[in-house]
């Protein structure tokens, strides 16, 4: 092991573990001060492999590889960690902030392995905390949504822990780099594409995306914001990593980004159908790894970095609404625009944002995924990534705003009335991550300076006349489109089946399988049983019974009879103080060493 | 709040925000066909007038059609379509495991001991000692 490295995550997890024991008046200053020292660190970290240990001399670990990948994602989850602490920061219970810290600890864990062992570690991490932030919702369904979550995720960790394996005593090496992904593009063997659907699951490519809008609608209001972020990030970090350039995720991201957009029509609760804009825009991000060209990675990255962000606040505007009124579905909401108008601006720059607007911060990073599709000559994945983007823009540039604030539906007396702008701490986040995705759109190379491929990147320019025109073109007469045909967008309240319906409902063929064709199996497997094994059990249960009575109940009354004499003795010196005992037991185990190491130093001479 | 005279303020003319958009929406495609240089343009589709105001819009309309055919083929359902997941089952005689299911075969020890106590519906097929 080389000299010491700080990992970041460890920041978060010893901050974690120590929060309960941090005084109420000193809560809040100490819940942003370790996000914040997590981004420092992180800034402050030089490129290279760092962390490097060998468990049982066998598996190299590898916790810091620093590179320029790396960091672009580790810059940006730890910023979003502020902004997310920052905005459930005057939520009162700690474990809700420990298990949103442990998820951002895995994430980041994820973005610096340089290995297999490292990477699955983190990974799992990550799924086993981010749970927690669906069930401190509370309600019976969140219950439910968070064992799906957590089955979804577990059956995606057995894919990648398999590929993992098999990958490594195939190939003899665990590292995962840039060999690796030469040999997952170019000579894909079943290994890599049992990893390649661990990583595809995490980025919710569909079928295998139906667990983000069951679980992210239903999480808790903060624990959104930061579901929205992690997940599927990490993924898309680890895509680029692993398979940038592979064929098939070219079809499979614009799918995806095309996905999202239908089900979102469809959609009647704000944060579910945001959790479908995020397999929409991961969509784009899919693609742009599977392009594979430098350029491409260059839009993955940077969409990741302004996803991050837009989304992030997105899910704040949503969850603040749901906060203060208790609602999410547009059918519950309308006209809010009276009680909670500042969190309908942040909304919408949001919304704005996803949209990619020029001088927002989506519009300098999807159109670099877009141009790297038409400039490999793959038309159509131009095309149809910019008719997600009117999608896109019909949904949450429109729709969630106009249903939310606007619309005819007049909401519940109750929900009326409990609305209001939400506390301090949530309007700082929005206001924060507002600024954010304005700035990344107004001044690009805060952006494109962190990419992968910084010179490549400082050479593109998104604010020509051309694309300036073209994205508005797309967007407003989108906007008419929307308003022409407004009746046909007011939400009904419905649900929308998806690819879940196969385990929300595909459990009851199991469960005929249990009752019928199982249980006649066992029932005749107890027959058997009772017959070959019970009978000669009993008899041998008899004869061991007498022994029992006969030898060894003698011996337990003695032995009884002695405890309860020590017992007796003992019970004086137990008074019933807890610290006194304690102190007793450590003096006792104190000077028992003491008394070992005594005894060892006078054998050894 | 000033925030809320000036939605207030925008939706007392909605007629003329209205028309205003309808203007910039014109002169858009105006602007798109007379002075935007389209050498920038990737394929030739691209050089129809006005194509990404029609391809925008267009776009829109699929979007909303098609999503909207698909959602009533069956997609969209009733709200409580899932809410009969563990309790409803159970009472029909579905369900994986009741509590006293649990207790009946000895993996739990009995809540309380009482023979009365009630955890739940108990299954038809549940049990079989």
């Amino acid at each position: 092991m080389n000299s010491f490295w700080l990992h970041p995550s460890l920041i978060l997890i010893l901050g974690a573990l120590v929060l309960p024991l941090v005084p109420a008046r000193l809560k809040r200053g100490y819940l942003l001060l370790i996000p914040i020292l997590l981004f420092a660190r992180i800034l402050t970290m030089a490129h290279g492999e760092f962390g490097q240990v060998h468990v049982l001399n066998k598996w190299p670990m590898v916790f810091g590889r620093v590179d320029a990948l790396s960091s672009v994602f580790g810059y940006i989850m730890s910023l979003m960690c502020i902004l997310g602490t920052l905005y459930g920061l005057h939520v009162k219970e700690d474990a809700q902030h420990i298990a949103s810290w442990f998820y951002v600890a895995g994430s980041v864990g994820c973005i610096y392995a340089g290995d297999f062992i490292t990477l699955f570690l983190f990974w799992e991490l990550m799924a086993f905390s981010s749970v927690f932030l669906i069930w401190f919702r509370r309600r019976r369904e969140s219950l439910w949504a968070g064992y799906r979550y957590l089955l979804v995720h577990v059956a995606g960790g057995v894919a990648l822990l398999g590929g993992m394996v098999w990958h490594c005593k195939t190939q003899g090496s665990w590292a995962f780099d840039a060999s690796f992904c030469q040999l997952a593009v170019h000579h894909a063997t079943p290994a890599t594409y049992l990893i390649m659907i661990g990583f595809i699951l995490n980025a919710a490519v569909p079928p295998l995306h139906a667990w983000l809008p069951d679980a992210y609608g239903e999480a808790t209001f903060n624990g959104s914001v930061f579901m929205c972020a992690f997940t599927t990030k990490t993924a898309v970090y680890a895509l680029c990593r692993g398979f940038a350039g592979t064929e098939i995720l070219v079809v499979l991201g614009v799918i995806m980004a095309l996905y999202g957009v239908v089900y979102a029509v469809l959609e009647n609760d704000c944060r579910r159908l945001l959790a479908y804009h995020i397999i929409s825009q991961v969509g784009y991000m899919v693609a742009g790894v599977g392009l594979g060209t430098q350029m491409a990675i260059n839009g993955a990255c940077a969409h990741a970095f302004a996803h991050i962000l837009y989304k992030g606040l997105l899910f704040m505007g949503c969850g603040a609404v749901l906060h203060m009124t208790g609602e999410s579905k547009f059918t519950e909401l309308g006209g809010l625009w009276k009680k909670m108008p500042w969190t309908f601006v942040f909304t919408l720059i949001g919304g704005l944002s996803i949209s990619a607007f020029p001088l927002f911060s989506g519009f300098v990073s999807k159109s670099m995924i877009v141009s790297a599709g038409f400039e490999e000559h793959k038309y159509w994945v131009g095309f149809l990534l910019l008719l997600a983007s009117a999608g896109t823009f019909l949904h949450t540039g429109l729709k969630v705003p106009y249903f939310i604030w606007f619309g005819k539906n007049q909401p519940k007396k109750e929900t009326w009335d409990r609305a209001a702008e939400p506390p301090w701490n949530m309007n700082a986040a929005m206001i924060v991550a507002s600024a954010l995705c304005i700035f990344i759109g107004c001044y690009t190379p805060y952006l494109y300076k962190m990419l992968p491929y910084p010179d490549l990147a400082a050479e593109y320019h998104p604010y020509t006349a051309y694309h300036i025109f073209e994205t508005l073109q797309i967007l407003l007469f989108t906007g008419l489109g929307f308003f022409l045909l407004l009746k046909k967008l007011v939400p009904d309240p419905t649900i929308s089946l998806d690819m879940d319906w196969f385990y929300r409902k595909g459990w009851r063929v199991v469960l005929w399988f249990a009752r019928k064709p199982v249980q006649l199996v066992d029932t005749w497997v107890g027959e058997l049983y009772r017959v070959a094994g019970l009978v000669p059990l009993m008899l041998t249960a008899r004869i061991s019974g007498m022994f029992d009575n006969e030898v060894i109940d003698g011996a337990v009354d003695g032995l009884a009879g002695t405890i309860r004499g020590i017992g007796r003795r003992l019970r004086f010196v137990q008074r019933g103080q807890m610290q006194q005992s304690l102190a007793f037991a450590f003096a006792v185990a104190a000077a028992l060493i003491i008394a070992y190491l005594v005894y060892s130093n006078v054998l050894a001479q | 709040m000033k925030l809320v005279k000036l939605i207030q303020f925008l939706r007392e003319r909605l007629k003329t925000v209205t028309l205003v958009c309808i203007a910039v929406l014109v002169l858009l495609a105006v602007a798109d066909i007379f002075l935007v240089n389209n050498d920038e343009a990737h394929t030739a589709a691209e050089r129809f007038p006005a194509f990404w105001s029609i391809f925008g819009f267009g776009g829109c309309v699929l979007i909303i059609i098609f999503s909207k055919w698909f959602g009533h083929l069956g997609i969209m359902t009733r709200e409580d379509y899932y809410e009969d997941e563990p309790a409803a089952a159970a009472a029909d005689g579905s369900a994986a495991f009741t509590r006293q299911d649990v207790e009946s075969h000895g993996m739990l020890p009995p809540k309380g001991g009482a023979p009365g106590e009630n955890h739940g519906p108990t299954p038809k097929g549940g049990h079989h000692e």
